[in-house]
């Protein structure tokens, strides 16, 4: 098994952007107002963003703001690209809306992203990714679950990068933490191992 | 006719998010999917809904929801029909 590292990680949590432990943006605004202030300031592009749910548009920001910065350092996916995701309430915040709408009428673009692996697609779609992806639901964020699903793609020898995640949300709680993963190059030292202690400074 | 159509487009803009389409500018004649506003089927069964909660109107047949759904100017001429009926 090769040994891999972290390349860097994007999270939006509680109002605030941070990008490889620093904050870049912070705000009290509630989440849709502040995801808007992310997406502009950061040049956030997808065609139809509004069309998302809110589980997906929050996981594509935090990727995005991730994808663009390590695209600055080089840092390029492949058409290989793996992706992992989890979260602990699964599609629940987008599943109670489509509850509402049936009400009345069933809303069809609601009704889609009442699975929450939609947002891998959003990402693959994007960004041309055509490797495995998983998502998981999980109470918590647990970095031995990561490390041990994260050795696991990369036991395919086709994956030299994973992207993965936690992207919780509900109402007004949300917790999204998206980081790269790839191969250590032969004889090369990371500042970045990935073990359970990196894992853990970026997921607590 | 004008005020329906003025209607619509409110109503399309706001019913499917998009939030960087100002209703005036969209085209009476234009196609709404593929090119023009760039829909696709998910925004079309939208506007299907939206077509029965807001007019009364239910289209069940695929190929005639094609036709009625060009454009802005279509979807009018179809309501006014369906009220003349």
């Amino acid at each position: 098994m090769d040994d891999l590292q972290i390349r860097g990680y994007c999270k939006l949590i509680g109002g605030k952007l941070i990008q490889d432990g620093i904050c870049l943006l912070e705000s009290d605004a509630p989440f849709a107002a502040f995801l808007d202030q992310v997406v502009k300031q950061f040049s956030v592009q997808h065609p139809r963003f509004g069309k998302l749910d809110r589980l997906a548009q929050l996981a594509y920001a935090c990727t995005e703001i991730l994808i663009n910065k390590l695209k600055s350092q080089n840092i390029n996916l492949t058409e290989e690209t793996s992706l992992l995701f989890m979260n602990a309430s699964s599609s629940l915040d987008t599943d109670l809306r489509f509850d509402k709408s049936i009400q009345s009428m069933a809303s069809p673009s609601l009704f889609v992203y009442t699975l929450p692996n939609i947002l891998l697609a959003e990402i693959c779609i994007k960004n041309g990714l055509k490797g495995e992806n998983t998502f998981l639901v999980a109470e918590k964020p647990d970095p031995e679950l990561y490390l041990l699903q994260i050795q696991r793609i990369f036991r395919d020898q086709t994956t030299h990068i994973c992207i993965a995640g936690w992207a919780e949300i509900l109402d007004e709680n949300y917790d999204c933490s998206v980081f790269l993963i790839d191969r250590i190059k032969a004889g090369a030292k990371s500042s970045t191992p990935l073990n359970i202690s990196s894992l853990n400074k970026i997921l607590s | 006719m004008d005020e329906l159509k003025t209607n619509l487009k409110k109503q399309i803009v706001e019913c499917l998010n998009l939030k960087d389409v100002n209703p005036e500018s969209i085209d009476d004649n234009a196609p709404l999917f593929g090119e023009g506003l760039g829909l696709d089927s998910i925004d079309a069964l939208e506007i299907v809904v939206l077509l029965q909660q807001q007019y009364g109107i239910k289209i069940t047949n695929a190929e005639e929801a094609k036709a009625i759904m060009q454009s802005v100017a279509s979807i009018a001429a179809y309501i006014e029909s369906h009220k003349s009926n």
